[in-house]
C-alpha cells in the first residue's frame, strides 16, 4: 500500500480559522478516557458497531434539526497527520448553536475531523473518510453524503434522548478509536453559525480533495469490492458502464450492513 | 407497509384515481406516512396534486450514467454513497404525504443495473412509509424496474372503450403469466361510466377481474383538469370522490 499523504498544513489552517473566532467557539471535552468509559458511553448513546447499524431514515415531519440541507452550505473534512502535537485529543469545538437549542431549525453545517495516526499506520483513505458519516450507527441520526457535502437530519426523539454535539462528537471520536487501531488522537469541530463561517473551510476542502484524489489511487481491498476493470465488451458498447454500476451496488449493499 | 399500484390504458384515468384515493385517505385522517410515486414518464400526477417536480429518479439515473462514464474507482465509491443523498433530495416531503417522480429516461440503452441500484435505494426509503401508492403507466415495467416488484393491491383502470378493456385484460395476463408484478389482490375500476348500470360488472367479467367499483363521469374532474387545478381540492361530494371512497372500502384499503 502506498504511503498515506498527510494534511498537516490543512490542519493548521483549519485550527487557525477556529482560533480566529476566539471566544465564540465553545470547547468541550469528551467524557471518556478509558476503554470501559468508551464502552459505557457507546451503550448510553446507542452507538452501533461498524456493520451492525440499521438503515435510518428521518422524514421531515420527524425532524428536529436539519444540518447542511442541499440548499444550504455544507462541508465535511477528515484530515489526518502523523504529528500528534497537532491534535488535541478528545476535544470538540462548536461554533454556533447546539442541537438542543435549534429545535425546528435548518442550519448550514461544517463537520471537521482531525486525526493523529500512529507512525507507520497504513489504511485505505476512503474508509477513514467514510467513517465520519456514522451511517446507520446512531439512533435518530440520518446522514446523506455527496463528495464534499453532508446533509444530516436529527429526529425529535433523538433530541429528547439527549443527542447534542457533545454526544455526536464523542460518538465520532469513539467510532474512530474503535474502527482504526492506528488512530492515536481525534478532535472534532462543528460549525453551525452561518453560511459564511462554513464557507471559510472551502479552500481547505478543495486542497484536500486534490491530495485525497492522489491517495485514492490505492487499490481498495476486501470481499471483491472492485472487480477487475479489464472487461471484454461483447455485444453491448455500454457493458463497462453496467459493470461499474454493479460494483456500486455491491459497495452500497455492503455499506448498508455497516 | 401497504402498497397499491394503479395501471391501465393511457387516458383511462389512473392519475385522477390516484389523486382522489390520496384525497380520500388523507381526508379520513388515516394515521401513518403516505408516499405517492409517479411512475408514469409523462409525469401527470404532480400537477394533479398541485406539485412541481424538481428532481426525478430519471434525472438521478442520467447523473449516475454520466458519472460512471467519466470513470474511475473513486467515482464508484462516491456514487455508492451519493445515491441515497440524491433520492432523499428528490423526495418532496409535504405535510400530508411525500412524493417521488420516476420521470423520463433520456439515455438510450437498457442500463438495467442502474435500475437495480435505484430500486435498492428506493426500497430502503419505502420501508419508512405506511402506505405507498404508485401511479403507473399502461405497462408495469416502470414500476417493476424502478420502484418495487410486488404490491398488495394492483388496481387496473379502464374506461368503457373496447381498447381500455383489452388493455386491462392484457395487464392481467402479464401479471399472471409473466409474473412481472406480484400482487395479493388485483381488481378492476371502471371509469367514466355514463348511466348504464351493470356496465362495470360486465366489463369485469369480460376481463376476468373482480370489480372494485365504478367512477361516474364527473364534470368537476374535467373542469379541474382543464383549469390545471389540483384534484386534491375536489369537493368531498364530487361524484368521483364519493365513488373512490366506495372503491377503497371494497378493497379494504382504508
Amino acid at each position: 500500500m502506498t504511503e498515506l499523504a498527510v494534511f498537516d498544513k490543512q490542519i493548521r489552517r483549519a485550527k487557525a480559522i477556529l482560533e480566529g473566532w476566539g471566544g465564540a467557539v465553545e470547547h468541550l471535552q469528551v467524557p471518556f478516557t478509558t476503554r470501559e468509559e468508551i464502552e459505557s458511553f457507546k451503550r448510553r448513546v446507542g452507538l452501533a458497531q461498524r456493520k451492525e447499524g440499521k438503515p435510518t431514515i428521518v422524514m421531515a415531519e420527524d425532524t428536529a434539526v436539519e444540518l447542511g440541507h442541499p440548499r444550504d452550505t455544507s462541508i465535511n473534512l477528515v484530515l489526518w497527520t502523523f504529528n500528534p502535537e497537532l491534535i488535541e485529543d478528545r476535544t470538540i469545538h462548536l461554533y454556533g448553536p447546539d442541537l438542543d437549542k435549534t429545535n425546528g431549525a435548518r442550519l448550514p453545517y461544517a463537520q471537521i475531523i482531525l486525526l493523529a495516526l500512529k507512525k507507520g499506520f497504513s489504511v485505505d483513505p476512503f474508509s477513514l473518510e467514510s467513517a465520519q458519516f456514522l451511517s446507520n450507527r446512531l439512533p435518530g441520526y440520518m446522514v446523506r453524503m455527496l463528495p464534499g457535502r453532508l446533509w444530516v437530519r436529527v429526529s425529535r426523539q433523538a433530541l429528547l434522548d439527549g443527542l447534542n454535539f457533545s454526544v455526536l462528537g464523542g460518538a465520532l471520536i469513539a467510532a474512530y478509536y474503535d474502527d482504526f487501531p492506528g488512530v492515536e488522537k481525534a478532535e472534532v469541530a462543528f460549525v453551525t453559525a452561518g453560511n459564511d463561517m462554513v464557507k471559510e473551510f472551502v479552500s481547505i476542502a478543495a486542497e484536500t480533495k486534490i491530495i485525497a484524489g492522489n491517495n485514492k489511487k490505492l487499490t481498495l481491498v476486501g470481499d471483491g469490492e472492485y472487480e477487475c476493470e479489464d472487461l471484454n465488451c461483447d455485444d453491448c458498447g455500454e457493458r463497462e458502464v453496467c459493470d461499474d454500476i454493479r460494483d456500486i451496488i455491491i459497495l452500497r449493499r455492503k455499506g448498508k450492513k455497516e | 407497509m401497504k402498497s397499491i399500484a394503479v395501471s391501465g390504458k393511457g387516458g383511462a384515468g389512473k392519475t385522477a384515481l390516484t389523486a382522489m384515493m390520496t384525497k380520500v385517505i388523507i381526508g379520513k385522517g388515516t394515521p401513518g406516512k403516505i408516499l405517492l410515486v409517479d411512475a408514469d414518464p409523462a409525469g401527470g400526477l404532480a400537477p394533479a396534486l398541485g406539485l412541481s417536480v424538481e428532481i426525478t429518479i430519471g434525472n438521478i439515473r442520467e447523473e449516475i450514467i454520466r458519472s460512471v462514464r467519466k470513470g474511475g474507482r473513486k467515482t464508484k465509491a462516491q456514487i455508492a454513497g451519493a445515491v441515497d443523498y440524491k433520492i432523499m433530495e428528490a423526495l418532496a416531503e409535504l405535510e400530508s404525504f411525500s412524493f417521488l417522480a420516476v420521470g423520463r429516461t433520456e439515455t438510450d440503452g437498457c442500463f438495467c443495473p442502474v435500475n437495480d441500484l435505484l430500486r435498492d435505494a428506493i426500497e430502503i426509503l419505502l420501508k419508512d412509509f405506511d402506505l405507498v401508492i404508485i401511479d403507473g403507466e399502461a405497462g408495469l415495467e416502470q414500476i417493476n424496474r424502478k420502484v418495487m416488484r410486488s404490491v398488495d393491491s394492483l388496481i387496473i383502470v379502464t374506461d368503457p372503450s373496447h381498447r381500455g378493456k383489452r388493455t386491462a385484460a392484457g395487464i392481467k395476463d402479464i401479471v399472471e403469466t409473466q409474473r412481472l408484478m406480484k400482487s395479493d389482490q388485483m381488481a378492476l375500476v371502471m371509469n367514466r361510466i355514463k348511466g348504464a348500470v351493470g356496465l362495470g360488472e360486465e366489463a369485469a367479467r369480460e376481463v376476468g377481474l373482480k370489480l372494485a367499483g365504478c367512477i361516474p363521469e364527473d364534470e368537476n374532474i374535467t373542469r379541474y383538469d382543464s383549469m390545471g387545478k389540483p384534484l386534491l381540492e375536489l369537493p368531498e361530494d364530487s361524484p368521483g370522490v364519493v365513488a373512490v371512497q366506495g372503491i377503497l372500502e371494497n378493497l379494504r384499503i382504508n
